[in-house]
């Protein structure tokens, strides 16, 4: 596969000094601090407290130095930390390999370190991967001459229900607490005490509740900090490590997955300087386990009076045959977003070229009348080359968010956004009906907007070339807010970006599982873009009627009208109407479901094939930037469930019209080969549709009671299945509470903690209040799929009108 | 920062009022160690109250008084971060603090050395003192003398002088060892009774004039045992941050307590002084170097103490009770 970069411009040039080290002259860039100089030329000064993407501190005095000549002639007394050393012009800089007193330095420094470290290697996570162990080899001693008595602490101490803290062993480098504090902005862990006492302590009214603790335990140096999940599954010696691209957000991390025994045990930020630098979020990091409980699906399953009954390959091949023909074209696709690239373009070939049909959506999710639209025009067909790139957001210099909240729903490139803050002074303002806590941990200005409105704050904005426009899949649900932003973008100069909420989305939009564009960006609407795809595919013509929308689907197959569902990894409750979508999928005359696991479409399904987990798929995702993300198989046995793509392949076989593709491999090389089709400008099927943005009404309360405009989003960590099985990352969800502001919490009568219930759609949910200062009025927050919300089965979305009314706990 | 310097608490907060009113300062915050506090409250609200003022040097609400722990090192961050919290960070700053806040921090010698140039000139001042190491200052003297107290004097003064002025060691007892300026300060013994006590001087025979907090030991005390109780100190306050200072201070105080107890090993004064060169010089701030100050002047000086400590604890050689300066019935246990 190629590796996509974007052409660089011409590049400013870097101002270097030299230095000398260890004899060796050097080149380094103004600014550069003598431990990284040394690294260039492959010299390694042992150190813990040093990391390159924190700030220096200078605490554990491990990577002495010593600088006979400061750059003017003198010496430096003593020897130097070079981690807070700044090379300067003509220094002279001697390490351990040429310095005696830098080697002695540094062997002091390790014989002190293991002093009152615990004798824990045998029982601790780190043995075998940890830098303390690595450098006592490398640089200490081979015995201690301590004959003294260790500090000792109770151990371990959890300080989230998934971080354990283990104080004997933290060697007090305090990269936790500066990762806390400077990359997360989430300062719950500080070191207290002091001396040989010093410990990492936890604030005390909270947990470590922080989207990004995991990256401690990734950073930790030694073995003080290990993840409740992983503790005691493994040496690291005995882990098969593979890159893969994370498959939960848009964000596009790669991550290291480590197995053993056929099993995943671990997930580790990958390194991937323009995307993740060297952090994940939790989510990424823990909710690898949806698949290992006894709901697994390893064989083809077939309904025999009203019964799911476990079937071989070719007779379910043979049902699936003989439902699909009967329904002829009139078959829906839905796909999810979850679906690497090459699985999303075999369901859209599949959907085209086999069933006959263009009704594909991959939005099993609330979702707008201009969306399509927008994304035809604005996303599909889109590279990195030309796009808005997390490059782009630590180099602008306004960046306006719009029906996205990053730390909840694309958390690097919250980390990438604060990181940009911190240290660029970058403006970041929201369009949001409150402040939440990612925003201010950004500084974000807030525009505290009634959704629905975001249209008219977005274009009551003042935004210049060169700003950054960062639309969230929820802004397709306030009306003519997508259209705003891209009118605003055009005028100004200002760059957009839209980023969905899955890891799936971005390449679902360009494999063409929409009902009106085809792969590679191609309107369905245009004659040459359909001709163009059927010489591509070889097929004498493509299907030409519209297709279904996803809601649509699911209602045409209640009635009766759509007479078949081929259905891959979706959930019923994500979608704006859960029971609705159960109805369709339950009234459907035949229903395909391609699942890893039981589900409430596996209990719907006629015919259930068994599909490859994550891990064991080869593929692509494509992160919000357009970027490919490489998955690689990690685990590969000989009865690894088949990918969809191959179980599309020989439905498409059976059914007399070859899909064409059967591997990953070739499924990227053929769309790669489509090509993309330029942009669509002009040429619309529809005029865009602006429906007319209702204007906020002030809330009004009568007998205790408020109609009021639904706010919501997904948190992080939620209800979603794929984050199941996963105790400890469940415990750090966020609470569920319904948010108000202080106005509306008056006029209702009720304080922080008092319950409310949320009534709207077909039902209602009792939650506790938060009173919300800064909150936009006429509205209520609420998660929109937390334990106790799934909103999805009220049948409301963000947007709509909801009642607010005391009490409901009954 | 007001220490009980042996002056009157109102002399000392005169003192301040006055660098503030030079200043133009409006907010004043005030340092003090704990049992101090009520009396410096006390101090505070009288002003605010005294009549014949223009207008309130200090309005109620911009006062700080806060507590902080005493430390050995003087870094000003500390200082300040001392009082702002009771854990205490050092930290690295772009500046002096003391130049970001509109408040003047004048220790109390220095301070009462301003307003006397101010008055009588800057060659009055430099009449004083030796060619370097100008002026007069406090010394402050304490330990096995007649008369421990604060006294004011040139620049250059001799541990000979200072001692006629205060009385002299204690009767029936003779100097055996005294630091210039504090545990910080490489101690010295009854050969150097005659080095000017100056910054040169001192730095000449391997110490330094440091706080010029004079302790002075005679022939009862053992160093070690003294060795031991400094360097537990140093444990004490040791910020932790840096792994020499934490971690060696935590080694040095244990080994010490063997050679207290007598139950050194062979090679531990060799292991005490290599421990020592681990620490100095490579720590993030000059705590550690106080530290192995201590134990490397007195291993210097009297080796042969620490040797014995292989065989015979410090108590048995220098009875503790001896050294005191009141009636002591059983050997006194020190704690860390």
């Amino acid at each position: 596969m190629s590796v996509v970069t974007k052409p660089t411009g011409p590049v400013a040039p870097v101002e270097t000094i030299t230095v000398t080290i260890d004899g060796t002259e050097v080149q380094v860039p103004k600014g550069t601090l003598a431990i990284r100089a040394a690294e260039m030329i492959g010299i390694a000064i042992p150190r813990f407290c040093d990391h390159p993407l924190l700030d220096p501190v200078g605490a554990c005095r491990q990577c002495m130095v010593e600088v006979p000549d400061m750059g003017n002639g003198r010496g430096m007394p003593k020897p130097q930390a070079s981690c807070t050393l700044e090379c300067a012009p003509g220094m002279q800089i001697r390490t351990q390999l040429t310095s005696p007193v830098a080697a002695k330095a540094q062997t002091g420094m390790l014989e002190f370190l293991l002093i009152n470290h615990p004798l824990d290697c045998p029982i601790c996570d780190k043995g075998g991967e940890c830098p303390l162990q690595n450098q006592a080899l490398s640089n200490g001693r081979g015995e201690s001459r301590y004959e003294g008595v260790k500090r000792t602490f109770p151990k371990p101490v959890p300080i989230s229900a998934q971080i354990l803290l283990d104080r004997e062993r933290c060697v007090l480098c305090a990269r936790c607490t500066r990762f806390s504090e400077q990359i997360s902005g989430d300062p719950f862990i500080a070191l207290v005490e002091r001396g040989a006492l010093q410990q990492v302590g936890r604030y005390a009214d909270h947990p470590y509740d922080s989207y990004f603790s995991g990256n401690v335990v990734q950073i930790c140096p030694v073995g003080a900090l290990t993840s409740a999940s992983y503790r005691f599954q493994s040496r690291p010696f005995d882990l098969v490590s593979t890159d893969v691209t994370c498959e939960h957000c848009a964000s596009g991390c790669r991550l290291r997955t480590d197995q053993r025994h056929f099993q995943v045990k671990r997930r580790l930020a990958g390194e991937f300087a323009e995307v993740n630098e060297e952090w994940n979020c939790d989510k990424g990091r823990f909710a690898f386990v949806s698949a290992r409980g006894d709901d697994r699906l390893t064989r083809p399953l077939i309904r025999e009076d009203g019964a799911l009954r476990v079937a071989s390959w070719p007779e379910a091949i043979d049902a699936a045959v003989a439902g699909l023909a009967a329904a002829g074209s009139s078959v829906g696709v839905l796909t999810g977003g979850r679906l690497t690239l090459e699985d999303a373009y075999g369901y859209s070939k599949f959907a085209r070229v086999v069933l006959g049909t263009n009704s594909i959506d991959f939005r099993s999710r609330p979702g707008g009348v201009d969306e399509a639209q927008f994304l035809a025009t604005r996303v599909a067909g889109r590279t990195l080359a030309d796009a808005v790139t997390y490059a782009d957001l630590e180099a602008a210099s306004h960046v306006v968010l719009v029906g996205f909240e990053p730390e909840e729903e694309s958390p690097l490139v919250f980390l990438r956004l604060r990181k940009a803050v911190r240290k660029k002074g970058l403006k970041v303002t929201a369009i949001a009906p409150f402040a939440s806590n990612g925003n201010a941990k950004l500084n974000a200005t807030v525009v505290a907007t009634v959704p629905g409105e975001e249209a008219a704050a977005l274009r009551a904005l003042d935004l210049a070339a060169g700003d950054v426009l960062l639309v969230g899949e929820r802004a397709a649900l306030a009306p003519g807010a997508l259209a705003a932003a891209a009118e605003v973008a055009d005028a100004t100069g200002a760059r957009l970006a839209w980023v969905p909420r899955r890891a799936g989305d971005r390449g679902a939009v360009e494999a063409g599982c929409l009902p009106g564009l085809l792969p590679g960006g191609r309107p369905l609407a245009d004659s040459a873009a359909r001709v163009d795809l059927a010489a591509a595919w070889e097929v004498e013509g493509l299907p030409t009627g519209d297709g279904l929308e996803a809601a649509a689907m699911l209602a045409a197959a209640a009635s009766g009208e759509l007479k078949a569902l081929v259905v891959a990894g979706v959930e019923p409750a994500d979608f704006a109407d859960a029971a609705a979508a159960r109805a369709g999928l339950e009234e459907a005359g035949f229903v395909v479901s391609l699942e890893n696991r039981l589900s409430e479409v596996t209990e719907r399904a006629d015919v259930v094939f068994p599909v490859a987990l994550i891990e064991e798929h080869a593929g692509t995702f494509l992160n919000w930037e357009h970027r490919p993300g490489r998955v690689n198989t990690v685990i590969r046995q000989p009865n690894t469930p088949m990918t969809d793509l191959r179980v599309l392949a020989a439905l498409a076989d059976a059914l007399g019209t070859p899909l064409g593709v059967r591997t990953a491999q070739q499924a990227l090389t053929e769309l790669t080969e489509l090509g993309t089709w330029p942009a669509a400008t002009a040429a619309q099927k529809k005029p865009a549709r602006k429906a007319a943005a209702k204007p906020a009404k002030p809330a009004r309360v009568t007998d205790g009671e408020a109609t009021v405009r639904l706010a919501t989003w997904r948190q992080l960590i939620d209800g979603g299945r794929g984050q199941d099985n996963e105790e400890a990352l469940a415990a750090t969800a966020k609470p569920s509470l319904a948010r108000v502001s202080p106005a509306l919490a008056t006029a209702l009568g009720v304080v922080d903690g008092d319950q409310v219930a949320v009534s709207g759609g077909s039902g209602w949910y009792s939650l506790p209040v938060a009173v919300t200062p800064g909150m936009a009025e006429g509205t209520v927050w609420v998660p929109q799929n937390s334990p106790g919300t799934p909103l999805g089965e009220l049948g409301v979305v963000f947007g709509d009108e909801v009642t607010l009314s005391v009490g409901g706990a009954e | 920062m007001i220490r009980q310097a042996g002056q009157r608490v109102a002399k000392a907060w005169r003192m301040v009022r006055s660098a503030m009113k030079a200043a133009s300062s409006r907010r004043v915050m005030v340092w003090c160690s704990m049992p101090m506090e009520s009396r410096i409250g006390r101090m505070v609200r009288q002003t605010i109250a005294w009549p014949g003022l223009n207008s309130p040097i200090v309005p109620r609400s911009e006062t700080t008084i806060s507590t902080g722990t005493w430390k050995a090192t003087g870094s000003e961050a500390s200082a300040l971060g001392s009082v702002a919290k009771p854990e205490v960070c050092i930290i690295t700053m772009p500046r002096m603090p003391a130049m970001l806040a509109p408040v003047t921090m004048p220790t109390a010698s220095s301070s009462r050395a301003q307003g006397k140039v101010v008055k009588n000139g800057s060659a009055w001042f430099g009449s004083m003192g030796t060619e370097k190491s100008k002026g007069m200052t406090l010394y402050s003297l304490s330990g096995h003398v007649k008369r421990p107290g604060q006294f004011e004097a040139p620049l250059g003064i001799t541990l000979r002088q200072l001692l006629e002025l205060s009385g002299g060691i204690r009767d029936g007892h003779e100097l055996k060892f005294w630091t210039p300026g504090g545990s910080s300060t490489p101690i010295l013994t009854a050969e150097h009774l005659d080095v000017p006590l100056d910054y040169e001087g001192m730095g000449g025979v391997g110490s330094m004039l440091g706080t010029k907090a004079l302790q002075v030991f005679d022939e009862t005390t053992s160093v070690v045992r003294t060795t031991l109780r400094w360097v537990e100190f140093y444990k004490h306050e040791s910020c932790g941050k840096c792994t020499p200072c934490r971690e060696g201070n935590w080694w040095l105080v244990q080994l010490l307590k063997s050679f207290e107890a007598g139950t050194a090993q062979d090679g531990d004064v060799e292991k005490l002084l290599d421990i020592c060169d681990n620490m100095g010089g490579k720590s993030f701030c000059a705590l550690a170097d106080g530290a192995v100050a201590c134990v490397t002047s007195a291993v210097r000086h009297f080796r042969s103490e620490f040797e014995a400590g292989r065989a015979t604890p410090a108590w048995e050689l220098f009875p503790y009770g001896r050294s005191a300066l009141f009636e002591v019935q059983e050997k006194v246990e020190v704690h860390a």
